[in-house]
């Protein structure tokens, strides 16, 4: 079994520096709740880097969406920071590049 | 090699995996559109086959029963068409007209906008099931894109999925 296909090995990880919040790896349905988790901690300005995303897609949209609505309530935002190409194109794709902000 | 795993079925323009019960399921569906289009086809087609493939997968688990699901992926002259089945129990889905990009502040309903924006064809069947057992849906959709020239054979080309 390839190394690609084998169900073993991280894909994703979250690393968090005061507001600062970087992810890597695939965020999709399988790693998408662990972002939530880390984002739900927080009820102030976030700075989430992406450029690390390889690959993301509707699941991951939805986490950036839920957070910046939560704290847009309380006048706090997410700012997408250094989304990569993939990130880019599909926050594109969504329509998405001006709900929120995206810090390039 | 893919087909030496159970449930694969590796042919020089065709790739059929078995995802039923995998965690990564999604993941796996993207590494396998990866490994059978590099090359095929332009990287833009394979990141647009792989986002379609990934909704598919990711909505048949979340509305198949039993965690059914199957990723068929032929590779064609005129690109990639992919079909997702899995296992149903009467679950509806809108029709593939209305699968319409939803305001930006509504927490989901992209997966099958994006299948709807970044391909053509779309069909999806259901069938129903026999005796006591369910029915199945099959979604197929075709991410368009002409062969590169640098395969021989371009669309028609040999490589290995698992090579």
């Amino acid at each position: 079994m390839t190394d690609e296909l084998a169900d073993g090995g991280d894909v994703f990880d979250v690393r968090v520096d005061g507001n600062d919040v970087a992810a890597s790896g695939e965020l999709d349905a399988d790693t998408a709740p662990r972002l939530a988790d880390v984002l739900a901690d927080f009820d102030a300005n976030v700075r989430l880097d992406m450029s690390g995303i390889e690959f993301i897609d509707s699941s991951g949209l939805r986490v950036l969406i839920e957070t910046e609505t939560r704290l847009s309530a309380n006048s706090h935002h997410l700012t997408v920071a250094a989304p990569s190409p993939q990130v880019q194109r599909v926050l594109e794709l969504a329509s998405l590049d001006t709900y929120l902000t995206i810090e390039r | 090699m893919l087909a030496s795993e159970p449930g694969v079925v590796d042919a020089p323009h065709r790739v059929v995996l078995r995802l039923d019960h995998h965690s990564r399921a999604s993941r796996r569906a993207r590494a396998a559109i990866a490994r059978f289009c590099d090359g095929r086809y332009s990287s833009s087609l394979v990141d647009d086959a792989q986002l379609v493939a990934s909704e598919l997968v990711t909505n048949a688990l979340e509305h198949g029963a039993d965690g059914v699901v199957t990723l068929d992926v032929v590779a064609g002259d005129r690109g990639v068409t992919i079909a997702v089945t899995c296992a149903n129990d009467g679950w509806r889905p809108a029709r593939p007209e209305a699968w319409a990009l939803p305001s930006a502040s509504q927490r989901g309903g992209r997966g099958l906008a994006f299948t709807s924006m970044l391909s053509s064809d779309i069909t999806v069947e259901r069938l129903d099931g026999v005796f006591d057992r369910p029915g199945c849906l099959i979604v197929v959709a075709s991410v368009e894109g002409a062969p590169t020239d640098d395969v021989p054979g371009g669309g028609q080309g040999t490589a290995s999925v698992g090579r």
